[in-house]
């Protein structure tokens, strides 16, 4: 690289150095002179001075020499004009660098780039850096709407985000709470199911006793009717049989009658018999044997009657125990009545206690059932919340994130001037 | 049989059995034929379960018959004249009535011998008291 | 049965019969006694005194029983399978005496005999005396008097009703 110090120098000749260009003039020593000359000048030395060329004896060195200072002159002109297009070339790139960097540094895209040399081979290169820097500018201006753009959303997404969570915590809170209650209702709804169900339980036993003590009062009145009908029956049949005997007493009664004359007939008899001493003999006798046959008969129909009168007593005893059997089962049905009314209001009440403790089973069950549901429901929900809650708590670190990046880009893009 | 014998009626008051001689009854009858008047139906005896025999007696004039109504007359017995005791003196002193005369032995169990018009007699003396 | 003996009036010891009743020693004077029996089954007498329970038959032969402890107001003498009785003779009553127990035949000395006690009720009315052997105490009853006295109680007005 040119030294630029050099560059700003005016175009001057450069001094000629005085030398000894003569050497032992020999034509040879012109041509090394010239030889010389060249290298120097291939070497470089631009300065070098040119030949003497009126020294020169040989017409073709001079010609030569001519020839090589006016190649070396074109040379230098070319190599002058060449340094100062690469001059300015390089200041225009340079130029160009810097407003890249100024670019670069300062974000400053909102001049074109304004080159204090126009060179048309700089054209394109300008033209390229222009393109370069309206592409960057268009970038810079998308990036920076894309920025603000991203801020904005990932302002709503933050705050949504953290209305999300916040819902969602309170959601996940309130679910619980409600899940806790849910619990407690599900565990008491199961408190409530065993005690109803215990509660029917014993209303079922008492049910079953209660119809049991229905049932067991019912045979008794049953029964007490059947007491009272046998007991009718049971007049009936007295009031039959004691008719019937009535009439064989009458009957025993005459039986009777006349066997008693006959034993009073053979006891006088035997009476006169003894009376009359060894003469009655024989007809004390036939009155003894008499006074056997009346005995006989009287013993019989003593009999009867006896038996008659254990009859009599008998269905005596049966009649009061029959009427005591029609009290007994009269008291007897009225207070079976008074105890089937009872049992009754107790089996109504127990049949409503029953089915309330049954409404109650099932309502519990039903309840048990459908908390459940709800607590399964509700752990589900749970589940999702807490899922949602994650998600949200990674979404609003996410936006959180988001809005961060989304700042610190419109912070870089900031630096960039567009306008 | 030569041994001597006497007849004797059994009959039956109340729950016990008591003798008599035969010739001390007119004769046995039913009670319900007889007026109210007539009967005998207390006496030292006792009085019978029910009025199911009478036994006719007379008086010791013989003008009047009573009938001393017995529950049962149980029949006529011979007995040995040597069965039949007079009460023991100390005994018969202690009696007010004179109706019991003495034992009858009948079948190792001895039965009371009845005056029948004694005790006929000393019933008809008691009655006005009793009826006063 | 052991003849009673003869009495002895120069005042040396004379025979009792002794036996046991209302709970103590009774004992009248031998010669009175003619038999110790078993009590057989009683026949009760119809509107008979309380003292005397009945009669009963004994070989053959009808005995009326006195009961001494309803005679003085005592309580009945209880009357058992074991029950002895003595038939006595006195004057013209002959009566089985129903005793809880028979001692027998006591030598009692006269002079050992005093005087009974002067209260008139109950069985003192009927002692003669109270002498004392070698057994203890003998109370000595007047026995005629007693069964004649018992015989005008059941019947004040006299005799029987003939």
């Amino acid at each position: 690289m040119r030294d630029p110090s050099e560059l700003d120098k005016p175009k001057k000749k450069p001094a000629r150095a005085a030398r000894p260009a003569r050497k032992a003039g020999v034509p040879a020593g012109d041509a090394l002179q010239v030889e010389a000359f060249l290298r120097a000048f291939a070497a470089g030395e631009h300065g070098a001075a040119r030949l003497d060329v009126a020294s020169f004896a040989d017409p073709m060195l001079r010609g030569i020499a001519e020839a090589a200072n006016a190649a070396a002159d074109h040379a230098v002109e070319q190599l002058d004009t060449s340094r100062q297009r690469v001059q300015v070339v390089t200041a225009g790139v340079d130029e160009a660098i810097e407003a890249m960097i100024r670019l670069v540094i300062q974000g400053d895209l909102s001049g074109t780039m304004r080159l204090g040399v126009s060179d048309a081979a700089l054209t394109p290169l300008i033209a390229g850096i222009g393109q370069v820097m309206e592409t960057l500018k268009r970038f810079v201006t998308e990036i920076r709407e894309a920025a603000l753009q991203l801020s904005t959303s990932s302002a709503e997404v933050l705050a949504a985000a953290t209305q999300n969570e916040s819902s969602t915590s309170a959601q996940a809170s309130a679910i619980h709470e409600t899940t806790a209650t849910m619990e407690e209702l599900k565990g008491a709804s199961h408190q409530i199911a065993e005690n109803a169900q215990m509660v029917a339980a014993i209303a079922e036993q008492t049910l079953t006793g209660a119809k049991q003590g229905e049932g067991a009062i019912k045979s008794f009145m049953s029964s007490m009717e059947k007491v009272r009908h046998n007991a009718v029956e049971v007049d009936d049949a007295i009031a039959k049989l004691s008719k019937r005997v009535e009439r064989i007493g009458t009957v025993v009664e005459v039986i009777d009658e006349i066997a008693d004359r006959s034993d009073l007939l053979a006891l006088n008899a035997a009476l006169e018999g003894a009376k009359a001493g060894e003469a009655g003999r024989g007809f004390s006798i036939v009155a003894a044997e008499m006074r056997r046959l009346a005995e006989n008969v009287l013993e019989s129909t003593k009999e009867i009657k006896n038996l008659i009168t254990e009859i009599r007593e008998a269905t005596h005893a049966a009649k009061e125990a029959s009427d005591g059997n029609k009290r007994m089962a009269a008291e007897g049905e009225q207070l079976g009545g008074n105890a089937m009314t009872s049992v009754s209001g107790i089996l109504s009440g127990i049949q409503e206690t029953s089915d309330a403790a049954r409404v109650i089973h099932l309502a519990t069950q039903q309840q048990r059932t459908a908390t459940e549901q709800v607590v399964q429901s509700m752990s589900e929900i749970e589940e999702v919340t807490r899922q949602a809650q994650t998600g949200s708590k990674q979404a609003t670190g996410a936006a959180s994130e988001l809005t961060k990046l989304a700042e610190r880009l419109a912070e870089l893009v900031k630096r960039f001037k567009v306008e | 049989m030569t041994e001597p014998t006497s007849e004797i009626l059994l009959f039956q008051v109340g729950a016990r059995v008591f003798a008599a001689v035969v010739h001390d009854a007119v004769r046995i009858g039913a009670v319900r034929d007889v007026s109210e008047d007539d009967l005998v139906l207390e006496s030292a005896l006792g009085a019978p379960f029910g009025r199911e025999r009478g036994i006719v007696v007379a008086s010791h004039e013989g003008a009047t018959e009573r009938t001393l109504v017995v529950d049962q007359v149980v029949g006529v017995r011979s007995v040995p004249e040597a069965d039949v005791q007079p009460l023991p003196a100390f005994a018969a002193a202690c009696l007010v009535s004179g109706a019991v005369t003495g034992l009858v032995m009948l079948d190792e169990a001895p039965l009371l011998l009845v005056d029948l018009p004694t005790l006929v007699r000393e019933r008809s003396l008691a009655a006005p008291e009793l009826t006063a | 049965m052991a003849d009673p003996k003869p009495t002895d009036a120069t005042g040396a010891d004379a025979w009792y019969f002794c036996l046991r009743l209302l709970g103590a020693r009774y004992a009248f004077e031998a010669p009175l006694v003619t038999e110790v029996v078993r009590l057989g089954p009683l026949t009760r007498l119809p509107a008979a005194p309380a003292f005397l329970p009945g009669v009963f038959t004994h070989r053959g032969e009808v005995l009326p029983v006195l009961d001494i402890g309803l005679l003085v107001g005592h309580g009945a003498v209880p009357i058992r399978a074991s029950t002895r009785a003595a038939i006595v003779h006195c004057g013209p009553w002959k009566v089985a005496v129903v005793t809880e127990g028979v001692e027998g035949l006591v030598s009692i000395p006269r002079r050992a005999i005093e005087p009974p006690p002067a209260e008139s009720s109950g069985v003192a009315e009927f002692l003669s005396g109270v002498g004392r052997d070698r057994a203890g105490t003998v109370a000595v009853l007047d026995l005629p008097r007693l069964v004649e006295t018992a015989r005008a109680r059941a019947v004040p007005a006299g005799g029987p009703a003939a």
